[in-house]
């Protein structure tokens, strides 16, 4: 067997494991059921580890592929999932079966998703992560809500559906084909009608902004995160982000862009916009972003949309198609998911719910200040403050000599002023004796803190991460 | 707590280690490594409440802030200084919000944390290639001033410094002096010393000084005060480092006392802090500093900022001593306090006799 296709064969076997455990043990033990998932999730990262090559491996016949970014973004959507499963170790007894399938199956799709070498298979893997995700945030929805949620659900599979096919077939149309290094063959052999490219480059774009809930476009989740266990809105999130980073890196910018001979930037094939749109895309995203969950009145649902911040500033340093900014901005991903990850788990321990709005936040830090302390750090770091590593990748990225650069400093004033304005109100004097705090267990206690020690050190000492990061950018795009 | 000590001790001890084997490239860095460490354990030494071994996130603190300490003094790119600096004074700022009363209101001058956006901010954004070299240095020096006046953002909620113990001021300037000497050493271009501009700040720098001190002068707050002179006093420190030409080792010097002086005096809650004000005077500690800064460098421009900021002391002063006598309490000096009094002393000595120190001076 290709050893490339062992995360994906390790995710597989562990979701039958699953499956037939609890179909065939009578009353499956859920604290059981937990360990066993967090071991297959703990396989699939050393087997995606151990699949690291030093040249990109195409394998399954050209329909996935093995190369840098997508053994990044595939070692990003694992962990993520990995800490989804840590963040849940206090609710493990009352995690349903279902759910931890689901979530398992979520983990395994984005994974598909992410090391597809063909738009087709990320089209069905982001349908069935969608699927997926909706089914384990709708179990722990109310159950006179879930009705709602699944005929919403259905319609925007559908109309994720009916675009996707559209679009699949516009491929298939212009280039014959959806394999994406075909596609890119393709493009810098044959010269076809501009027009249509640019509407195919316009649907790749869209598609990735509604994967990724990049404002203005409201994403796949609607209304379902609502009810639903803060980690896991939040991790799921952050998972489909990675995924749609992955459709503007691969789908985007690699199919529509080639290495300039003899410089140091990637330039648009046949005159294409790709790298323009991009821009536009992740600049008006990085300034409605922070905007949006500043005039947000509820604490989670701000939460929720700020967490796209690390990735804007991600795609916009990307869209610059420049070699060193690209690698910075790939040692960020791993970065930002640490970070909704102890956003996640201390933000539990505040106790978070829906009702929770900005007069219920006022002086929470001073009931339970450690956590607090640490979701502010979280908050600072997803801002792309200095001392974390997006203060570096913000920096980076203001150099380059371009107007869209505004965008950016626009986008940390904002931010700033988003996590200032938490924090400022978590030690106040409370206005409400609010109850509700939840008593996070002392593996999470303990997690919590690891965590956000990383998360200063991977911002300290962030050579790690530009390294790995100039491992997933040479072997996308070769040597510059 | 003798544990977190050890800890902190051998934290630093590691951390010279590191600058001296990875991260130092120049003798400079290395001497101001070593200066470092000497100021930290003396902080260390001369915690008199036991501040920083009072808790394990105190610990924690002193020891990121240490680390980030060290790796700006060894950086050799002004950016990655700068953000060194941020991260320092995020997490100082952090940490006070965190140990300091409760309070309510708007959040102009009642959070530092506005300081600390201002500063990422300017230093952020100074990255932008369409700004001129000019425009470049101002930000640098709007950021430094940033840094020496953090105490300033809370002057409206004075009493939560009482609250928050000495530990985040102390930080705070060892943050602020380190800042402006490291820039003035490494990163400040030459051409800058002939620019009007640069100048011209120095002299704005004096004049908020004197402006802070008149200020201090109308206020019946001892803790206002307070907080006044102290972002004098950084500033202060920042005008040395930047434009004092033989200023250097004064500098440290400045900013070695004052750390310790200010985490030996400035841990007692619920009691006014009127002792420290006097430790700029005439026969204090902070006094040799003061003088060596203040010499005459033999450049009018230097000499008219040099009589601004003796307007400044001489204003701060008569603002001392029109303030009310502290508690018996307040006014009992401990043998830590002791032992700075006769570093004062060796110290005078060391200047009356005018004992020839070049060979440290050479290094600065």
């Amino acid at each position: 067997m290709n050893i490339h296709l062992l995360p994906l064969v390790v995710l597989a076997i562990g979701i039958i494991f699953l499956v037939s455990y609890a179909a065939l043990k009578d009353g499956p033990s859920e604290g059981a059921m937990w360990l066993w998932h967090t071991l297959i999730l703990v396989f699939g990262i050393f087997a995606l580890l151990l699949s690291a090559s030093k040249n990109p491996v195409p394998f399954l016949r050209g329909g996935l592929v093995n190369d840098g970014v997508s053994h990044s973004l595939g070692l990003a959507t694992l962990i993520g999932a990995l800490f989804l499963q840590i963040c849940r170790f206090s609710e493990r007894k009352t995690i349903s079966i279902h759910v931890s399938i689901l979530t398992l199956s979520m983990a395994f799709f984005s994974l598909m998703a992410v090391q597809s070498n063909r738009i087709f298979f990320t089209t069905l893997s982001v349908v069935a992560m969608m699927l997926a995700s909706q089914g384990a945030l709708m179990n722990e929805s109310p159950r006179e809500r879930q009705p709602d949620l699944s005929i919403a659900l259905v319609r925007r599979c559908f109309g994720y559906l009916i675009g996707a096919t559209l679009f699949l077939s516009l491929c298939v149309l212009t280039f014959g084909e959806t394999q994406i290094d075909e596609i890119q063959i393709h493009l810098s052999r044959v010269k076809d009608s501009l027009s249509l490219i640019n509407v195919i480059q316009v649907m790749i774009l869209f598609a990735a902004m509604f994967v990724a809930s990049i404002p203005p476009v409201t994403g796949i989740f609607g209304t379902s995160r609502k009810k639903s266990t803060w980690s896991m809105s939040l991790l799921f999130t952050a998972m489909f982000s990675v995924v749609a980073l992955q459709i503007f890196i691969k789908q985007g910018l690699f199919i529509f862009t080639r290495v300039s001979v003899g410089g140091i930037e990637l330039e648009p094939q046949l005159g294409t916009q790709i790298l323009h749109l991009t821009k536009w895309v992740a600049g008006v995203g990085l300034v409605l972003t922070p905007l949006l969950a500043l005039i947000q009145k509820n604490i989670r649902q701000s939460m929720l949309i700020f967490i796209a911040n690390p990735f804007l500033q991600i795609l916009l340093a990307l869209s610059f198609g420049t070699r060193e900014i690209m690698t910075f901005a790939m040692g960020y991903v791993p970065e930002a998911i640490l970070a909704i990850s102890v956003l996640a788990i201390s933000s539990k321990a505040l106790g978070l719910d829906n009702g929770t709005e900005l007069k219920h936040w006022v002086g929470i830090g001073r009931r339970v200040p450690a956590q607090a302390l640490i979701v502010m750090l979280a908050l600072w770091s997803l801002a792309g403050f200095a001392p974390f590593y997006g203060g570096t990748l913000v920096q980076k990225t203001l150099c380059i000599n371009s107007s869209f650069t505004y965008f950016l400093a626009a986008n940390i004033f904002f931010a700033g002023c988003y996590a200032l304005r938490l924090c400022v109100l978590a030690f106040q004097k409370s206005l409400v004796e609010k109850g509700g705090l939840f008593d996070l267990h002392p593996v999470e206690k303990i997690f919590s803190y690891g965590q956000v020690i990383l998360l200063i050190f991977m911002g300290i000492f962030w050579q790690p991460l530009y390294k790995y990061g100039a491992y997933s950018i040479r072997h996308l795009f070769g040597d510059f | 707590m003798k544990i977190r000590g050890l800890f902190c001790i051998l934290s630093l001890a590691l951390l010279y280690g590191a600058s001296y084997q990875f991260l130092s490239t120049t003798s400079a860095q290395l001497t101001l490594s070593l200066c470092c460490v000497v100021m930290l354990l003396g902080v260390l030494f001369f915690d008199e409440k036991n501040q920083i071994t009072s808790s394990n996130r105190h610990t924690v603190l002193f020891v990121l802030f240490s680390g980030i300490l060290f790796l700006a003094l060894n950086e050799g790119v002004k950016e990655r200084f700068f953000l060194d600096i941020g991260g320092a004074l995020l997490l100082i700022n952090l940490f006070f919000e965190r140990e300091s009363t409760p309070w309510r209101g708007n959040i102009f001058f009642r959070t530092p944390l506005i300081g600390t956006l201002l500063f990422s901010n300017l230093i952020i954004t100074e990255c932008i290639p369409a700004l001129n070299p000019e425009a470049v240095l101002v930000f640098d020096l709007l950021a430094l001033v940033f840094v020496a006046t953090q105490e300033l953002f809370i002057i409206k909620r004075a009493n939560a410094v009482e609250t928050a113990g000495s530990l985040t001021s102390c930080l705070h300037l060892i943050l602020t002096g380190t800042a402006a000497y490291v820039y003035r050493q490494m990163f400040l271009p030459q051409i800058a010393l002939t620019s009007d501009t640069f100048w011209g700040f120095g002299l704005a720098l004096a004049i908020l000084g004197l402006l802070l001190s008149l200020i201090s002068f109308f206020q019946n707050e001892p803790e206002k005060k307070l907080i006044y002179f102290f972002a004098g006093w950084g500033l202060f420190l920042t005008w040395g480092a930047l434009f004092q030409k033989n200023g250097g080792f004064t500098v440290v010097l400045g900013i070695i006392f004052s750390a310790w002086i200010l985490i030996s005096s400035r841990g007692r809650a619920n009691q006014p802090f009127s002792k420290v004000f006097s430790f700029a005077g005439p026969g204090t500690l902070l006094f040799v500093p003061v003088l060596g800064i203040l010499a005459p460098a033999g450049q009018d421009r230097v000499s008219l900022h040099s009589i601004l900021w003796a307007l400044f002391f001489v204003s701060s002063w008569l603002g001392i001593s029109s303030q009310k006598t502290e508690s018996p309490d307040a006014r009992a000096v401990s043998w830590k306090q002791g032992l700075l009094a006769v570093f004062t002393a060796v110290s005078l000595l060391i200047m009356g006799a005018g004992i020839n120190i070049d060979f440290i001076k050479e290094r600065f």
